[in-house]
């Protein structure tokens, strides 16, 4: 049987707001109930999966995307809005297994889901 | 999904949001998704007519409302466009100003509706 698609779009960066690690703890309750989680990351939530990221108070929130990549999650970041923000292609500026593509990319996602979820401000 | 409705409650300018969800709409219509977009609270602001924004250097939003309406709707809450004190006549062509029963009515007409609050 074909897998129900959950779609999360984040649209804040990691923490100054808890949006993110509520994203990752979102999706890992849909994927043991059996979804296929996709996340995509818009205006400051692509600062998420950045490598390099060293809090000292907060779980380390591309660490946790990364989990989470390894588990099928498919991760994409807005390109518009990486790119705005320093994050290109060529530099690869994030951890393994995101991908930074268009808008226009997340209308094909939720075209194809069965539930979409905002988080942010 | 079979429709998508994006709830923008910002101002533009101030803030991404008005400009990053109405382009989430011209996504959703570019994949053949039945998509409008409801302009509440500051984000009425967003289909006021005559906007000039380049003195700012930021996209005018107001063009991208035409780039949504007719396929999808701009739909503008009635008692938030009130409550600025603004009228039909301030805004652009696109907008179609609704009630909270009509924004109601609407949603119920649809089915399996995603909503993205931007």
């Amino acid at each position: 049987m074909e897998k129900k698609i959950l779609t999360i779009v984040v649209t804040e960066g990691p923490y100054r707001y808890q949006y993110a690690d509520i994203a990752f703890e979102m999706a890992e309750s849909a994927i043991r109930n059996g979804y296929d989680v996709r996340i995509f990351l818009y205006m400051d939530g692509t600062h998420i999966p950045k490598r390099n990221q060293a809090p000292q108070s907060f779980p380390n929130s591309a660490e946790r995307l990364r989990s989470l990549v390894k588990k099928g999650v498919k991760v994409t970041s807005c390109i518009r809005c990486s790119t705005a923000r320093g994050y290109t292609c060529s530099e690869r500026p994030y951890i393994n297994g995101v991908e930074i593509k268009s808008v226009y990319d997340l209308g094909e996602w939720v075209k194809d889901s069965h539930r979409v979820i905002t988080l942010g401000c | 999904m079979k429709s998508a409705l994006v709830i923008i409650d910002r101002a533009p300018y101030g803030c991404e949001n008005a400009f990053s969800g109405l382009y989430i709409v011209i996504a959703c219509l570019n994949s053949s998704l039945d998509a409008d977009v409801l302009l509440m609270e500051d984000g009425v602001y967003a289909a006021v007519a005559d906007q000039v924004s380049g003195a700012i250097g930021y996209p005018n939003v107001e063009e991208l409302t035409y780039l949504i309406f007719p396929e999808g709707s701009v739909f503008v809450h009635e008692r938030s466009l009130k409550e600025r004190g603004l009228e039909e006549e301030d805004l652009v062509e696109a907008a179609e100003i609704i009630n909270d029963e009509e924004l109601h009515e609407i949603l119920s007409a649809k089915s399996e509706t995603a909503i993205l609050k931007i």
